[in-house]
């Protein structure tokens, strides 16, 4: 070994062992409020994000309960019920869709700036299968959003939309009751992070989570009234399935916990850490996520922040992190502004590295099933070098 | 809603406290050494530069492979890079009386990968976030040491 890779290999731990130090004191930090309080509302009454979803910590196909909400707290008004309340599903089945049409403006620099485009962002369809006993079968089929079309003067594997199916989650559930114990198992993302709706945050898109990176799991958990545990054990899409199931990022295999403890009604704390091994690096990752809804005022407060040890097989390893802080102004029903930094930092021994993220997200929901979206976003690397991005979206859900 | 009680906002409090020290974290975690030291080799280059920040949904992941572009593996990046000659290796340049007609600098200048990730417009790469200059040295640093698959 060299003396340059033995100084590395000595900053390495020292940094590891400042990251380890760091991520403990959070964690401890944030078990002294493990306690259990009543279950109140957070912002639009409801608490907990398997009461609005099926899934049972949030995302995909929103439940009776969810469709009420949007029309009665999320939006300025209307049904939000499949096909608008026209038609009801039979009870053994819960249908659903997403779609996406998406404008943006990626200002890069040089006479071509900004890149002008707009596409079909997403077109999902969702299914959920009741069967008894508390088992259901989950399913989401749709189209890979392609933010520019294919140029056959540069080529590229999806040529058509049949090329653009995916299966980004199926999954069998065993769900008795709204709280309690569950399983499932699965193509779905293992609970981890804040999961938030916008993949290119850094906070999804560089801690396994980003989009299509969805693998195969199997997971448990119990969910209280007030707080909730989820462990699951993951592997990557096999890379000899069709495209129809195939999913992006490193081919991990692993394992993730998380742990939320909700207080009075008005703040969510939680730990979480994810193991991921594949042919070419292992990723060791953990951190904390926090949520705080001041009523009052109308704001929330959240944040995330994760520690990862890379460490690149052939090679050596680094320490990253990654973190997401935001403040939410929800000032009249149907209206949320957010304002967040975001941080990534690729090798915390390497200077200028960092990559910094400032954006303002405005969300309108002038009638349940309907959501304008205006995001703008100004990426600020450590070397001086940045991006601006502008996105206008519209969004149906049926 | 119902307000909780004072204990439990106390506790909520200390959430808020949380959330600003990872703000805090956030802004002070841009230390480092101002030298790089990491290896120039592709087994380091390719797992931690360009397959996070190239081989996305959109462009060159396996299932999206833009330009015939792979960069999500180690071997698949290096045929696509190589092969295509968006980088030149020192054992492909010829040689004349034994000396290369391309220097190991000439041949960072031709690579196309590293051209793409300096351009502006709609040429850069990546297209939605620029890579650090860091980053990107570091990948010349490769090229110039040979650009071997190592």
């Amino acid at each position: 070994m060299s003396v340059r890779l033995l100084q590395r290999a000595v900053q390495d731990r020292r940094t590891s062992g400042l990251a380890a130090f760091a991520l403990l004191a959070l964690l401890l930090f944030a078990s002294r409020d493990a306690a259990a309080f009543p279950q109140f509302q957070f912002s639009s009454g409801t608490t907990r994000c398997g009461q609005c979803h099926f899934a049972p910590a949030g995302t995909g196909l929103i439940s009776e309960w969810g469709r009420g909400e949007a029309g009665d707290t999320i939006s300025r008004g209307g049904d939000g019920a499949f096909l608008h309340g026209l038609w009801k599903p039979p009870s053994w089945v819960a249908l659903g869709g997403d779609f996406r049409l998406a404008s943006l403006a990626n200002a890069t620099g040089g006479p071509e700036s900004p890149e002008l485009v707009t596409f079909p962002m997403q077109a999902d369809a969702y299914a959920h299968f009741v069967f008894p006993e508390g088992f259901s079968l989950n399913l989401i089929v749709g189209d890979r959003g392609i933010v520019r079309p294919t140029d056959d003067s540069i080529g590229g594997r999806i040529t058509s939309a049949t090329d653009r199916f995916i299966s980004r989650e199926h999954y069998l559930m065993w769900r008795p009751s709204a709280t309690g114990p569950y399983a499932r198992v699965g193509r779905y993302f293992p609970v981890y992070g804040l999961r938030l709706v916008e993949h290119i945050f850094y906070n999804r898109r560089f801690t396994g989570n980003g989009l299509y990176e969805e693998p195969y799991a199997l997971s448990g958990g119990y969910i209280a009234e007030d707080w909730e545990v989820h462990a699951s054990g993951f592997t990557a899409v096999p890379s000899s399935f069709p495209d129809f199931f195939q999913s992006i990022g490193y081919k991990e295999s692993g394992g993730t916990a998380y742990g939320e403890m909700r207080f009075a009604g008005m703040a969510a704390l939680a730990v979480q850490g994810r193991v991921g091994i594949a042919d070419e690096e292992a990723r060791y990752q953990g951190g904390a996520d926090a949520k705080v809804w001041f009523d009052p005022a109308k704001l929330m407060f959240l944040g995330e922040a994760d520690v990862i040890r890379q460490q690149i097989k052939g090679s050596i390893g680094q320490t990253q992190f990654v973190s997401f802080t935001g403040l939410t102004f929800m000032p009249i029903r149907g209206l949320m502004g957010t304002l967040a930094y975001e941080r990534y930092q690729e090798d915390l021994n390497v200077k200028n590295t960092g990559h910094n993220a400032y954006d303002l997200e405005i969300n309108f929901f002038p009638w349940a099933h309907i959501e304008v979206l205006g995001l703008g976003r100004i990426q600020h690397n450590g070397d001086g070098s940045n991006a601006t991005l502008g996105m206008l979206q519209f969004h149906y859900y049926l | 809603m119902t307000v909780g009680t004072t204990p439990s906002r106390w506790r909520a409090g200390r959430v808020a406290v949380v959330l600003v020290l990872v703000g805090v974290a956030g802004v002070t975690a841009g230390c480092g050494n101002s030298t790089d030291d990491r290896p120039p080799t592709w087994s380091f280059v390719s797992t931690a530069i360009l397959q996070p920040n190239c081989a996305t949904a959109n462009c060159h992941s396996a299932i999206a492979q833009r330009a015939s572009v792979d960069l999500s593996t180690r071997s698949s990046g290096y045929s696509s890079l190589v092969g295509r000659h968006f980088v030149i290796t020192r054992a492909s340049v010829a040689v004349d009386g034994g000396a290369p007609l391309v220097t190991d600098d000439q041949r960072v200048e031709r690579s196309q990968v590293i051209n793409l990730m300096h351009a502006q417009g709609n040429l850069r790469m990546p297209p939605d976030m620029p890579l650090p200059e860091t980053d990107i040295q570091l990948v010349a640093s490769w090229i110039r040491a040979g650009a071997e698959n190592d």
